[in-house]
């Protein structure tokens, strides 16, 4: 067995072996040939036997008392601890919690009221476009001007939420941002005949009636 | 019959000042042996015990699970361990070693304790990760699976640790031209 060899196996009986088993007999039989490998065998045992035995002295019984009242001195007062729970308990702290969490129910529930409650209607607006434009951002542009003017408040409407253009069901403006939606403008220009290029544009709108 | 870790836990958040006495007598023995064979130095260990277990009773509340306070406090004390091997680095310097008979030596006793501070050193030369390793399975003499659990590495990365802390401990001692 070469040393190197020797070195990897006895690795190995340090990593899987309990402590104090012997080494196998191809291992001894290597070191009775090395010895340089038993010098270094040695030492490495008697080190690390040594390392052990300070690790498990005995300390004398004074030595655990001390160690003892060392943790009790640094530990935050227990009383403190439980004094700080206690007026965290409150009647007063339990109220405005109880208010806290009421008042969140009532708004999300008012939220969800007006995300899905009755009142929303939709409406469509055609527009006609001579000469056809020539890019999108100027048909998005004109759009844009005609459904600000219409959504204002005063008008009743609350802005719009979808806004779209068709031109061959296929181009949409920069809100149109789920297939979905997509889906609603070109299922909307398709039944309204809209063809592409023919310069028409559909602003399918959804609107809370004031 | 004694009370279980958790009970005393209780008895202790309750205010009961003699379920501090309990845990500490039940555990810090342990615990001082498991930092002792990382950090070697006495009052270093005595330190750390220390700062373990202030750390454990002053968060006990935030142990979900108390049957564990055994691990976790040993997790807290290896942590511990780790951080003060971080920062402690101690300079090697070792007289140039002489081949001797060690069996035979009239100084025996003292030719043991200059091997054993050469093979601390050597540990201590390693990187605070394969230190841990190596002392926590050649000195404390837990299996990997333990060293894994206390140290939240994988069992293949606490035995390549091993094998690498092994090599380098046999490497320190040759260039001190002990060993090989």
């Amino acid at each position: 067995m070469k040393c190197e060899e020797f070195w990897e196996k006895a690795t190995v009986h340090l990593a899987e072996e309990a402590l104090e088993a012997d080494l196998s007999s191809d291992l001894k039989g290597h070191l009775k040939e090395c010895e340089e490998c038993q010098q270094e065998w040695e030492l490495f045992r008697y080190g690390m036997e040594g390392l052990r035995t300070d690790a498990h002295e005995e300390e004398p019984e004074l030595f655990w008392i001390e160690m003892k009242n060392n943790v009790r001195a640094n530990l935050k007062p227990l009383k403190q601890r439980l004094s700080f729970l206690k007026g965290f308990f409150t009647w007063k702290w339990a109220f405005a919690s109880a208010s806290v969490v009421f008042s969140l129910v009532c708004l999300i529930s008012i939220g969800l009221f007006y995300k899905q409650g009755p009142g929303l209607e939709t409406q469509d607006i055609v527009a006609m476009f001579d000469p056809v434009p020539m890019s999108l951002d100027s048909v998005k542009e004109e759009i844009e001007s005609t459904v600000e003017k219409e959504s204002s408040k005063e008008n009743g409407y609350d802005p719009y939420i979808l806004c779209g253009v068709s031109d061959g069901w296929s181009a949409v403006l920069d809100e149109v941002d789920s297939q979905e939606d997509l889906n609603t403008i070109n299922d909307i220009s398709k039944k309204r005949g809209m063809e592409k290029g023919n310069g028409q544009a559909l602003i399918h709108r959804r609107y809370k009636s004031a | 019959m004694e009370k279980k870790d958790a009970e005393l836990i209780k008895d202790y958040l309750n205010g009961d000042e003699t379920a501090f006495d309990v845990l500490m007598t039940r555990y810090q023995e342990d615990v001082f042996r498991l930092v002792r064979s990382v950090v070697f130095d006495l009052e270093d260990a005595k330190d750390i015990t220390q700062k373990a277990f202030i750390k454990a009773f002053n968060n006990l509340k935030k142990l979900r699970k108390r049957d564990s306070f055994r691990s976790w406090l040993f997790k807290i004390a290896i942590n511990l361990s780790r951080d003060h091997l971080r920062t402690k680095k101690e300079h090697l310097e070792l007289e140039p070693w002489m081949k001797v008979d060690m069996e035979n030596a009239p100084e025996k006793s003292l030719i043991k304790r200059e091997i054993k501070d050469s093979v601390k050193k050597a540990i201590m030369n390693l990187p605070p990760k394969q230190h841990l390793v190596v002392s926590l399975r050649l000195i404390k003499g837990m299996s990997f699976k333990e060293i894994s659990r206390h140290l939240n590495i994988k069992e293949e990365t606490a035995r390549t640790n091993f094998f690498f802390g092994i090599k380098g401990v046999r490497t320190f001692l040759q260039q001190q031209g002990l060993g090989l």
